[in-house]
């Protein structure tokens, strides 16, 4: 459960799979939609319990640390139920809607005290389109508020769907300029500014969001740019900007992931203010 | 600044310094602040009357009172509305607890066996009616006693009716000389505020030494004369609901003009520095109705401006002001020491329901002690002081299984529920040992007072004179034997990790050397108590339903026992009598704090999960289940509040019963230990009460220390 995901306590859903790369990104266990090996090597008891049970023999021992060869791990989890230190643990598990709507069903009460509810987040959802859609009405129909938080780069056909079963949009637009934003993310701006137009003009309740990164869009240029295009689109949106963090950069390493960015840096609380002001000054959102 | 925030600050430096001189002469304190200051040497000593050295009954408990307060030091401050501090622990500078005329060797074989504290001997922990005494006043009381002293006149009696006019005599002595040494601090004074100030409190005390109080600064002024007598007597430190009681007084004065909104704050800051009684803000009264108005945010600002050690429970229901929710919640944020906590009125009411007893009734049943809800002046309770020790049944159960041929977790459960159900019954026998005996021993002298029934009948309220005996007993330790029995289930049953001699074995060894302690990380690794729809929960809710269970079958006509889970500050001195548990934890370490799981208990979301957790193992019958809250000084921002109110109102919904919160910077908790002086003002919420860090003791730092890191 999260208070970062939308307004109040909700349930936020992680969906595995994401068709981005952005080169900050603090959730990289979220792109590859299969199951995933974790190893965090500062709980590891160097205990080697694991090598033991791998029936692929994808677990081996170098310099007394443990050396995970992913590409020959089937992810069957004998080695997580073997670590004594939770060091070993899958990512992601496969479920059904069903399933799903009754699990995130059980925090209802605590939806309805804080005016919450369930964001499906990623990844990027509409890579399984059809499971988050399905989903987002069950949870409609239990009277749950539901919120999505997407990248908005996937076919319209995959996300208007959703837009009756979605009561917030949270959608990211990261980069102004297209092809810094391929550069960036593996991808260029064109659909996303494309769907953002679109959802815009169906009235759909909106929070636009930049993650503001050092060295990419931390500039005057990329968030004037952004403020107006949101003023051309009109809609009901809001404007927010996030800030960079590096917390999650840690989990490349514990997937056996390789990451472009680099890990030291960082972002002045005050460039983040000034860059808010620019944001306040140039974009007026919706009371 | 308003005019009196100046004398407060004032009051408040001498308060710490008060706390100060008392950790430096009487040492560390692992308890509630009391707001008692230091006596003088050699003033008072207790009068024995047994050839133990100790003193028992009407007589003598009467004879020391009075000798006390006829010798006890005044109090006067020229910056304070108020006279009078309490100094002598009376109750505890005997020799001993029991008067041995009763003996109850019977039990104390399994008490000692259980790790059972039985309570027997012990006083106070039921409330009074405040109302009572503020609309009778002294004189009030003893045209009662002596009426009833004509109705009722038994021998016994007449000296039980005698015992309670010398009480009150013996305060209105003390308080006498609080009016002369006001008075003769006056004809010193040459600063004029404080001249007429100590006239104020003279007058005061003159016109509450018989009659009954009329204006708020007399309210307050009388009810802190008969908490410093009680507590005197007995330690008693129940509250009550503070602001119904004094609105009248406030609204009177306002009406006649003689008092505004800033002169009333400085009256309740004083009332609430002189001692941190568990008073109840807020809640519905006997109909229902939300019982809020203007002196409960006065209460608050108060209590803010003092921002002491305080134990304001705020009762949270359905019609609750929201602006006193958020005030409340935006002080706890805003001080981070621990106040005011939170009471939540569904499941308690519907819990005293199931009791028996009506809803209008429940509705009255207050949080007015440290984890422990009662009805003022109705009820006799042994609230928070009758304890079974879970985790020390649990282990005479696994070691009498364990030369079994058929070991296994279920028949671990059969032993531990048989024992459980030994050590209850014990603890349930002490308590009627207590009852039949306790007048002899110690009887409720103040309490009777301020009882309905004690006085009318002519009987102790341990004796019959209270109109309701809910009788409290308490588990303790209820998270250890859960994730025990979740660790023996789950790695020697299901997974057939480790053995049972394997288990044996490293516990006997306290799980040192490589291979012990690589079995704890096996025990270790188990879905413990308070991650959802664990093992440990489903253990945990099994224990509950069976405490429960256990607890009320002890009930018979006039007496009602009322299960609940809580440790108080035992948690260090119940762990010291077990040695290691299979859920990993070494042995003579702490048991688990009251009704919450382990710490580290879920790796993220810990607020909710507890939430969640704690609101499971409710006992279900009108007392507390206490959920211990270490929030995160990151996510308790003013920002936050709406999402700290959402939190506390769902865990309510969910059927908890109180919230105790404490909001502490690691890095300065951390620092407070190694050197208590340099925080003298850091107050923590250890249990149900607040203390200052500095009067703990290291090892009692340490376990609050612990507690929030791993949070």
């Amino acid at each position: 459960m999260s208070i970062h995901d939308g307004p109040g306590i909700r349930s936020t859903v992680f969906m595995k799979g994401c068709n981005l790369r952005c080169k900050w990104c603090h959730n990289p266990e979220t792109w590859s939609r299969a199951k995933q090996l974790q190893h965090i090597e500062s709980k590891c008891l160097h205990c080697f319990s694991c090598i033991s049970v791998c029936e692929q023999n994808a677990i081996s021992s170098i310099e007394n640390r443990i050396k995970i060869n992913h590409q020959a791990c089937n992810t069957c989890g004998k080695c997580c139920e073997k670590c004594p230190s939770e060091a070993l643990s899958a990512i992601g598990r496969e479920v059904t809607a069903d399933s799903l709507t009754e699990e995130l069903e059980k925090d209802r009460v605590f939806y309805e005290t804080s005016s919450g509810g369930i964001t499906i987040s990623g990844g990027e959802p509409f890579m399984q389109a059809d499971f988050v859609i399905e989903l987002l009405e069950q949870c409609q129909k239990e009277g749950l508020h539901t919120a999505i938080e997407t990248n908005m780069s996937m076919p319209w056909e995959s996300i208007f769907p959703a837009l009756s079963h979605t009561d917030l949009w949270m959608c990211d637009l990261k980069v102004f300029d297209s092809d810094k934003h391929k550069y960036w993310t593996g991808a260029g701006n064109e659909r996303i500014m494309d769907n953002l137009a679109r959802l815009a003009k169906t009235g759909a309740e909106m929070i636009v969001r930049t993650p503001v990164i050092p060295g990419v869009n931390d500039n005057e240029y990329e968030i004037k740019n952004i403020c107006g295009f949101l003023k051309k689109i009109g809609g009901n949106v809001r404007y927010e900007l996030l800030k960079f963090h590096n917390l999650g950069f840690g989990k490349f390493d514990n997937l056996g992931m390789t990451n472009e960015m680099d890990a030291s840096a960082h972002l002045e609380d005050s460039t983040f203010e000034q860059l808010n002001e620019i944001v306040k000054s140039n974009y007026f959102p919706k009371p | 600044m308003n005019r009196f925030d100046e004398r407060i600050a004032r009051l408040r430096a001498r308060k710490l310094a008060q706390t100060e001189e008392k950790r430096k002469i009487e040492g560390v304190l692992d308890e509630d602040d009391y707001g008692r200051i230091v006596p003088p040497k050699g003033l008072w000593e207790p009068m024995p009357n047994s050839p133990d050295g100790s003193f028992y009954g009407f007589k003598g408990w009467t004879d020391n009172f009075c000798s006390l307060m006829d010798v006890h030091p005044v109090y006067v401050d020229a910056d304070d509305a108020f006279t009078g501090r309490w100094m002598y622990f009376m109750s505890r500078m005997r020799k001993n607890k029991w008067n041995p005329d009763y003996p109850y060797t019977h039990l104390e074989k399994d008490i000692e066996k259980y790790d059972i504290i039985c309570g027997i001997g012990d006083d106070a922990h039921f409330a009074p009616d405040y109302k009572m005494g503020v609309s009778l006043g002294w004189g009030g009381l003893i045209e009662k006693i002596e009426k009833y002293k004509t109705l009722n006149n038994s021998a016994e009696q007449k000296e039980f009716y005698d015992i309670h006019l010398r009480a009150i005599h013996s305060i209105q002595g003390w308080m006498k000389r609080h009016i002369e040494k006001s008075l003769a601090m006056a004809a010193e004074e040459s600063d004029e505020w404080k001249r007429n100030n100590l006239l104020a409190q003279a007058a005061v005390n003159k016109n509450i030494l018989n009659a009954a109080p009329t204006t708020l600064r007399e309210a307050c002024q009388w009810i802190i004369w008969y908490h410093l007598a009680s507590r005197t007597y007995n330690r008693d430190g129940a509250g009550g609901q503070i602001d119904s009681l004094l609105q009248p007084f406030y609204e009177n004065d306002l009406k006649n003009g003689i008092i505004d909104r800033d002169t009333a704050v400085y009256y309740l800051a004083c009332f609430l520095i002189n001692d941190p009684i568990y008073w109840q803000l807020g809640g519905p009264d006997r109909n229902g109705n939300d019982q809020t108005s203007e002196i409960s945010y006065l209460i608050l600002d108060a209590a803010d401006k003092i921002n002491t050690s305080l134990n304001i429970t705020i009762r949270v229901h359905d019609g609750l002001d929201k602006k006193l929710f958020d005030k409340a919640v935006g002080y706890l944020v805003k001080n981070k020491n621990g106040w005011p906590r939170f009471s939540g009125d569904k499941a308690l009411v519907e819990g005293f329901m199931r009791n028996g007893y009506s809803k209008e009734l429940a509705l009255e049943r207050i949080a007015v002690g440290c984890n422990w809800m009662s009805l003022p002046g109705l009820e006799y309770t042994m609230n928070d002081l009758v304890k079974v020790n879970m985790a020390k049944v649990f282990e005479v159960a696994l070691y009498e299984t364990r030369e079994s041929e058929n070991i296994c977790t279920e028949s671990i459960w059969n032993a531990f529920t048989k024992h459980l159900q030994i050590a209850v019954h014990t603890a349930a026998e002490g308590i009627r040992h207590h009852l039949k005996y306790q007048k002899y021993n110690e009887p409720e002298l103040l309490l009777n007072l301020l009882s309905h029934g004690p006085l009318e009948k002519g009987k102790d309220a341990s004796d019959g004179g209270a109109q309701y005996y809910n009788l409290a007993i308490d588990g303790a330790g209820l998270a250890i034997v859960a994730d025990s029995f979740a660790a023996m289930e789950r790695h020697i049953e299901e997974q057939h990790e480790i053995s049972w001699g394997e288990l044996f074995s490293a516990l006997e060894n306290d799980f040192t050397g490589d291979q012990h302690e690589n079995t704890r990380r096996i025990l270790r690794k188990t879905d413990r108590f308070g991650k959802e729809n664990s093992c440990g929960e489903k253990w945990a809710v099994r224990i509950k339903d069976c405490f429960t269970d256990i607890v009320r079958n002890e009930s018979e006509p006039g007496k009602c026992f009322i299960p609940g889970f809580f440790s108080w500050a035992n948690t260090v001195g119940f762990g010291k009598t077990v040695g290691a548990t299979p859920d990993g934890r070494h042995a003579r370490k702490p048991i688990s704090h009251g009704a919450n799981p382990s710490p580290g208990f879920v790796s993220d979301g810990a607020s909710l999960s507890l939430a969640k957790a704690v609101a499971k193992i409710q006992p279900g019958y009108g007392n507390t289940a206490p959920m211990q809250w270490e929030l995160d000084p990151t996510f308790a921002m003013s920002s936050n509040i709406e999402i700290i109110e959402a939190i506390i109102k769902a865990h309510f919904e969910l059927g908890g019963t109180l919230i105790n919160v404490n909001i502490m910077d690691k890095e300065k908790i951390l620092e407070a230990h190694r050197n208590p002086d340099k925080y003298p003002d850091l107050v923590v919420r250890v249990t149900g009460f607040t203390a200052y860090f500095s009067m703990l003791s290291p090892e009692f730092r340490q376990l609050v220390v612990d507690r929030l890191l791993v949070s």
